[in-house]
């Protein structure tokens, strides 16, 4: 847990850095710290571990005053994590990762088993780097190893300067999705700095949006976007904080857990008796219908394909096969790309086993965003929102 | 590789020259005949202890203080001991060392002989020392002491595990340097009546026995370029792997 | 022989002087005055200079700066015609002659002017002065050598104080040649230098006791009594300054380097005055043609040689003053004409 209590921080040229900040970060949470360049989030940051002298206030550190500490002996019990990854050149991958528990006199073979156990964690294998020098891995893996090297001594506080800046898109996406698993299993208190509202949005469990040195809104990141607290946080997060919410809502929030379905063994017949019955439930006319086979999802029906054919058929004899499914866990915001994608305009929710847990429709995607702009309570997800729906 | 080859070369080269030289040593005595081997061991090894000696002192005071003025609490005395450091090398060694003897006898030490000529290789060999510790501790990326110090090292441990690490090819370049120079220079210690190689090199161009000189200068040659091969190997040596990656 | 060589001279002498009738021209006559490039020199440079002014000659230029070599070279090119030198630079380096020890300074001067008279100079006087190599003492050496650590014995036949290369060398026989010296460069490596005086006076200085520097620095090391024997050069007047003992050569192991002027024949033939007048100028400093060695006599020209020295490396004056006001203190020389 990390406390900070009225801090203020004036700068020796008389600049007031940060002007009374008061923040509580719960333990296992991450609370990124954001804002414009020059709003006082790095210079609060380094004040918990004491880099940066506090001028007045007081920070504590599961619940002990920093100022008790000795400087050293606080920093070594706060992972630090800095903002170009700051991997020392002449070091092994295995002495950059047990700097600290050196520091802190670890046996020689504690800090081996630490940094291999590390190494997997950040799913790098250990006998293949541990004896490599930084100059040997990619920018990516050195951002790896510069997360396993702040966990070092298994600090229960972690500073995190933007540790996944300056790196490409792709493998960034890919090390803040690693890194919230890791999280989940380590559930660390995190202060983490970054100037990248997306990052901030989908690192954070709290966000503390600061300005001038002034803390301005400090909710969940729902709440700031549902809620900003006024004009510049509403700026700083974006016309399309809509499409940002989206980030934040996994499809098994959305979907419809109960869709109606086709057995791929029933007949013609017993299929258009399904379809009417739906039309007259919904009083729409529905065109596509999910077919299962047991609890396993096989494909779509088209209502049309079913006219005009044999009685003795079954429906999988017309069967639209699709490669388009998504998980539960996937982000709204790419289950929509796959949506728009998608001939059929709806997505089948499967689990690995390919059984059907969903139904995902444009509809409820867009019910979702209208919501996130007036700020109403979502309805209970129906299966009513099929694309193509024609008016009975 | 191609390094060595130079090396090799001119080693082998200024090796023949002294080889040639002195087989014309001859039983009779006269005003051509060069220095028999023993003579030239015997300057040698005199020239080596005054280079040696000069660059240990230079070597002792030179790197914690370049080190020292790049220490942010002493970074304002950086331009002054820089400067001071600059004028003792942009003064001739000739002049350093002609100074070096009235100030000693000022002193009412000894003025005559090995002292004072090591005190002015010293002040003359200082320079790239000091300088080259400044800038390898300088250059180093203040991101990297910014995490050393974030993970709890002390200033010392961040000195010694981070910085000199990484400055070490850089400081032994300046060592490298300097005594490559000082090689050059001590040949006037001489003057002063301290010996070395510069005695058959002067005393071969005062009486026009330039054989003479030129064994003088070949083995001072030799001795510089063995020298600066030496030390290269020392710096490469020290160098943390990692660097000559990152390098390469 | 010696009276021979005395005569050929004489005769050119005459010669010359006898052609009063060009005495007229004396106007017109082009003397240029080559020296070379030391404190000495330049003052002989002047000397010259002023004599001939003293006799009435006007177009007289001095040319100085210019090495041993450059001299010669000058002067039988015929760009110089006037010069003074050394007695033992011109008999052995120009002329090619054999010095060895023991020569007598008259001896050296005559054959050297009956050699050059080939040559188409004329050899006109000379000093006793014999400016060379000098080994020296400090005083305090030469008046007590036996309160020096590295002095164990102190032999009979050394009369205090040491002022002799025969006492000298009987002090580095009797303590394993130890007493620190401190020599130039040059002198410790020419076969006719510390070499040629060991051999001679039969002592060796050890390799050990033995320090090699550059002339300054061995001055500057005897006059900080770093140590006590040194190497000097005769007339340098730091030797008066800082009171130094010169040893003096006794067996005339250096041949003799006595300052002397010579002409081209050409000049003295159109104007013999020059001759008069720069020998009236040699005879202020003592010793001369046909007169006898003795350490006394050399000692005296050399003192006379030294003081005038002086005048310019300590009292700061330039040579042309140096050479003045010497010259005013001198009969030979009428200046005020």
């Amino acid at each position: 847990m990390i406390e900070l209590e009225n801090v203020i921080k004036v700068f020796p040229d008389g600049t007031e850095a940060v002007k009374d900040l008061s923040l509580k970060v719960p333990r296992g949470e991450i609370c990124v710290l954001i804002g414009p360049s020059g709003c006082g989030k790095t210079t609060s940051m380094k004040m918990i571990n004491r880099l940066i002298p506090i001028t007045s206030g007081k920070i504590y550190v599961n619940g002990q005053d920093i100022q008790t500490f000795n400087p050293q002996d606080l920093r070594r019990n706060i992972g630090y994590a800095i903002q170009q990854v700051g991997l020392f050149p002449h070091m092994t991958v295995r002495e950059n990762i047990e700097v600290v528990p050196k520091l802190l006199g670890w046996s020689k073979q504690e800090r081996l088993k630490r940094a291999r156990e590390l190494l997997d964690m950040v799913g790098m294998d250990p006998d293949t780097y541990l004896d490599r020098h930084p100059s040997e891995l990619s920018g990516g893996q050195q951002q790896r190893i510069g997360v396993a090297r702040c966990l070092g001594a298994d600090p229960p506080n972690l500073l995190m300067d933007e540790p996944f800046g300056a790196i490409d898109p792709i493998t960034r996406e890919k090390l803040q999705d690693e890194f919230l698993r890791i999280q989940d299993e380590i559930q660390k208190t995190i202060i983490f700095v970054t100037h990248d509202i997306d990052e901030a949005l989908k690192m954070g469990d709290r966000i503390a949006l600061m300005s001038e040195g002034e803390l301005i809104q400090y909710s969940t990141p729902p709440e700031l976007l549902a809620n900003p607290a006024n004009d510049f946080v509403r700026d700083f997060v974006g016309a399309d904080r809509a499409l940002k919410e989206l980030r934040l809502l996994r499809v098994e929030e959305v979907m419809n857990p109960t869709p109606p379905t086709v057995d791929a063994n029933d007949s013609f017949q017993v299929a258009r008796e399904k379809f009417e019955r739906e039309d007259q439930q919904t009083g729409r006319l529905r065109r596509y219908m999910l077919v299962v086979e047991g609890d396993h999802f096989r494909g779509w029906v088209d209502r049309h394909d079913l006219d005009g054919q044999p009685e003795d058929g079954h429906v999988r004899d017309v069967i639209i096969k699709s490669a388009a499914t998504a998980g539960p866990d996937m982000s709204m915001n790419q289950a929509m790309a796959t949506v728009l994608s998608n001939a059929i305009g709806n997505l089948a929710i499967t689990d690995e086993q390919n059984r059907l847990l969903g139904l995902l429709t444009f509809n409820s995607i867009r019910r979702v965003m209208a919501q996130s702009y007036t700020g109403e309570e979502a309805a209970e997800p129906t299966d009513d929102d099929t694309l193509e729906t024609e008016e009975l | 590789m191609r390094r060595y080859i130079a090396f090799v070369v001119l080693l082998g080269l200024l090796l023949g020259v002294l080889v040639w030289v002195t087989s014309f040593v001859t039983e009779a005595q006269g005003l051509m005949n060069p220095l028999a081997w023993e003579e030239i061991y015997d300057l040698t090894i005199e020239h080596i202890q005054m280079v040696v000696v000069a660059e240990a002192i230079a070597i002792a005071i030179g790197v914690p203080l370049g080190i020292l003025i790049a220490l942010p609490q002493f970074r304002a005395l950086s331009p002054p001991v820089l400067g001071f450091a600059g004028v003792g090398q942009s003064v001739p060694s000739l002049a350093v060392i002609a100074i070096m003897s009235p100030i000693f006898a000022l002193l009412s030490l000894n003025s005559t002989g090995y002292w004072p000529v090591v005190v002015a290789l010293i002040i003359y060999g200082l320079m790239p020392i000091i300088r080259n510790a400044f800038a390898g501790m300088s250059n180093v990326d203040p991101a990297l002491i910014e995490a050393g110090r974030g993970m709890g090292m002390t200033q010392g441990q961040i000195i010694r595990q981070v910085q000199i690490p990484i400055a070490i090819s850089v400081i032994v370049a300046g060592i490298r340097t300097s005594t490559t120079l000082n090689v050059g220079a001590a040949t006037l210690g001489v003057l002063n009546g301290a010996g070395g190689l510069g005695e058959p090199i002067l005393s071969g161009m005062a009486t026009s026995t330039y054989l003479v000189t030129l064994q003088g200068g070949a083995a001072a040659a030799a001795l510089a370029v063995i020298v600066d091969r030496l030390i290269g190997g020392v710096e490469s040596w020290l160098t943390p792997k990692g660097l000559l990656v990152a390098q390469s | 022989m010696k009276r021979v060589c005395v005569g050929v001279v004489a005769l050119a002498l005459l010669f010359v002087l006898g052609s009063t009738s060009l005495q007229a021209q004396q106007d017109d006559v082009d003397i240029n005055v080559v020296a070379k490039n030391f404190t000495e020199e330049f003052i002989m440079g002047q000397l010259q200079k002023l004599a001939l002014q003293a006799a009435g000659f006007s177009n007289v230029s001095v040319t100085d700066g210019l090495s041993s070599t450059a001299l010669r070279d000058a002067m039988e090119s015929g760009d110089g015609n006037l010069a003074m030198d050394y007695t033992g630079t011109t008999f052995g380096t120009h002329l090619g002659l054999e010095l060895k020890p023991g020569l007598s300074p008259d001896f050296v001067y005559q054959k050297m002017a009956q050699v050059d008279l080939a040559n188409g100079f004329v050899t006109l006087d000379r000093s006793e002065g014999h400016n060379t190599f000098a080994m020296a003492a400090t005083a305090n050496f030469a008046q007590n050598p036996g309160d020096f650590d590295s002095v164990n014995t102190v032999p009979d036949e050394v009369e205090l104080p040491v002022d002799t290369m025969p006492e000298l060398a009987a002090l580095y026989n009797a303590n394993d040649g130890s007493i620190p010296a401190i020599i130039d460069l040059e002198f410790a490596e020419r076969d006719d230098g510390l070499k040629l005086l060991q051999r001679v006076y039969e002592f060796e200085i050890s390799d050990d006791a033995l320090t090699k520097a550059s002339v300054g620095k061995s001055l500057q090391a005897l006059a900080n009594n770093e140590f006590p024997v040194g190497m000097v050069f005769a007339t340098d007047p730091a030797i008066a300054e800082n009171n130094f003992t010169t040893m003096a050569d006794t067996s005339r192991a250096f041949p003799p380097f006595d300052q002397y002027a010579y002409a081209s024949s050409e000049l003295i033939a159109e104007a013999p005055g020059v001759a008069t007048a720069i020998n009236n100028m040699i005879s202020c400093f003592p010793g001369g043609i046909g007169e006898d060695w003795s350490i006394e006599l050399r000692n005296e020209s050399q003192t006379v040689w030294r003081n005038l020295n002086a005048q310019v490396a300590v009292e700061d004056k330039s040579p042309e003053e140096a050479a003045r006001s010497f010259l005013e203190d001198c009969d030979a020389v009428d200046l005020s004409s």
